[in-house]
């Protein structure tokens, strides 16, 4: 059938691409390693090359590469969950939980694993209860979905600027980090990555289903969507996906709302596509915006967030003038 | 009847305090044709989705092809019914075969895409509604009345055995509207398919129609052989306008026109 054998290509031009993006990360750095002394580290020879690239750049790639395809499949997620094509994976203020999260750890001087872990607590705390608001009366509307969240976020933000005002000076620059995202102070790759698999694994069956999905809930369920179910499990996916990525990085904006619309101006809304070129693309995007942050100005490190806006939208508005034309 | 397709037993459906109808009893057989009409706000979409399983009845029973929804489930009963709601919204681009082609999903795995066969199917259906040649087209796009036939276009590559078609007439000129019912009445006669539509015409019902259900708003119903229970009177009645019956010389069918 021409359309999966298209859907096998282009995954596989986008794996490439991903290869590609990690290869870039290996080799680039404030010492430039040529691809010879980068395959040789990989392999286990003992070089001086090693150290750098096994506990320097591979983890920090990798744990780039996870949390960019973690919030690009949520953004996807969310944008079909809310029927919504300005829906982001924060937009239901799960980043706003896990900052408020965060930046309390910080101001409790807490670091790494405490960071990550706080983070965490308040992701999950925003999920649920925004859940169990918009859920109240049983009736699971999107609009009621889309307020609570809203609300909620924007009371995480209020929150998140008190905690600012009152932090000492000292720890303003790394909060500041955190809020914009940051891979440099990445705590675990086996999270992230793990979180991915899972993600997909358990989204991927329900890809076709969530086509229907997108095209209205009471036409899904006619043509014998569980559609009730397939949204608690969405909204879950997303949610979890998004608090693995944040915990992990911090909150890197732009890749959740942009890249799914990329893949799609692309490659169609088909979600069997969809979903997974979007994970590839979407850690394609982050492990190169990542590689630019930590050497455009080296030895200074910029936040990784700002990169992938100053890459994401000069590429999205080429696609949309393009496919406007046609 | 054993047989038939859709079958309800003393069905009652209300809107929170508004009730739609009380107790009625209806049978639809393969082939059966059935008008549903009243003014807006009587409940008529209400009852077609609580007749295609979307939404629960207040009591009652319906059973489809001799079996409840839940005894179906969801799939199952996603291959036996089809549904065209009223609502057209697509917030992501689309095209016309891409939208067709998802009335095929009841019929595919969890794994599998859409076969050329498949595809040839939603090809015949936009064939039969029209659109032959649209199949690359943007759907958001198309006319409002496109958009209609591209939904119904879904409903047939459905393949369901019972068509439950809210307005299927709207936004549709008049050709359409007449094509339109000539292809739903001939799928009745030839594959032997049940129809149930809310129509707003009560001259299209007793053209296409051999049953009608009148809702008239305050739970009661009258039910029966269209040309039985479509008169003057209870026409006036129902929609709460004077109506006068025309017989044209020539034509065997009355035509109800408003005063």
């Amino acid at each position: 059938m021409p359309a999966r054998r298209r859907a096998l290509l282009v995954l596989a031009l986008l794996a490439v691409l991903g290869a590609a993006s990690l290869a870039v990360a290996l080799m680039a750095g404030s010492i430039a390693l040529p691809p010879g002394e980068v395959f040789a580290a990989l392999l286990g020879a003992d070089t001086p090359a090693r150290p750098i690239v096994l506990e320097l750049r591979l983890p920090r790639a990798l744990a780039g590469f996870a949390c960019g395809g973690l919030l690009a499949l949520a953004g996807a997620l969310m944008q079909v969950l809310l029927r919504n094509p300005l829906a982001d994976p924060y937009v239901l203020g799960i980043s706003g939980g896990a900052g408020v999260g965060a930046l309390l750890a910080m101001l409790l001087g807490l670091a790494g694993i405490g960071v990550a872990g706080l983070s965490f607590v308040g992701a999950l705390a925003a999920m649920l209860l925004v859940f169990g608001l918009a859920h109240g009366d049983g009736s699971w509307t999107q609009t009621r979905l889309l307020l609570t969240g809203v609300v909620v976020a924007a009371g995480c933000g209020a929150v998140v600027a008190l905690i600012l005002t009152v932090a000492p000076e000292q720890k303003i620059h790394g909060m500041l980090f955190w809020l914009m995202g940051d891979l440099s102070q990445v705590a675990g790759i086996a999270a992230p990555l793990a979180a991915l698999a899972a993600a997909l694994a358990i989204a991927l069956p329900f890809a076709r289903e969530l086509n229907l999905l997108a095209r209205g809930a009471e036409q899904a369920l006619a043509l014998g969507v569980a559609v009730p179910t397939l949204r608690r499990l969405v909204y879950f996916v997303a949610a979890l996906a998004t608090a693995a990525a944040v915990t992990t990085a911090g909150s890197i904006g732009f890749v959740g709302l942009i890249v799914p619309h990329l893949v799609r101006l692309a490659i169609g809304n088909d979600q069997r596509l969809l979903l997974p070129a979007a994970a590839l693309a979407g850690g394609s995007l982050l492990v190169l915006a990542d590689t630019l942050a930590r050497t455009v100005v080296a030895p200074v490190q910029l936040p990784v967030g700002v990169l992938t806006a100053l890459i994401g939208v000069p590429v999205f508005l080429y696609l949309l003038s393009r496919s406007a034309k046609r | 009847m054993s047989d038939a397709i859709l079958s309800v037993r003393d069905l009652t459906v209300s809107i929170g305090p508004h009730q739609v109808c009380a107790g009625l009893d209806l049978d639809l057989a393969p082939g059966g044709r059935l008008a549903i009409l009243g003014r807006n706000g009587a409940g008529k979409s209400t009852l077609l989705a609580t007749l295609a399983g979307l939404r629960d009845a207040d009591a009652g029973e319906i059973r489809l092809a001799g079996q409840t929804y839940a005894a179906h489930g969801l799939q199952a009963a996603a291959r036996l019914r089809g549904w065209l709601g009223q609502e057209r919204g697509d917030p992501f681009a689309s095209t016309v075969l891409e939208t067709v082609m998802t009335g095929r999903h009841p019929h595919l795995g969890r794994w599998s895409w859409e076969s050329g066969a498949d595809a040839e199917i939603a090809r015949a259906a936009l064939a039969a509604t029209g659109l032959a040649g649209m199949e690359t087209r943007e759907v958001q796009t198309l006319s409002g009345g496109e958009r209609q036939r591209a939904a119904i276009a879904t409903l047939l590559a459905q393949q369901p055995r019972l068509y439950l078609l809210d307005e299927p007439l709207a936004h549709l000129d008049l050709n359409h509207q007449i094509a339109t019912l000539d292809l739903l009445a001939r799928r009745a006669r030839d594959e032997q398919v049940a129809l149930a539509l809310v129509l707003h015409e009560p001259n299209f019902a007793l053209r296409f129609c051999d049953q009608a259900l009148l809702l008239f708003g305050d739970g009661t119903h009258v039910a029966g052989p269209a040309r039985e229970v479509i008169d003057a009177a209870t026409l006036s009645r129902l929609y709460g306008h004077p109506l006068r019956r025309v017989d044209a010389p020539g034509h065997d069918q009355p035509v109800f026109v408003p005063e």
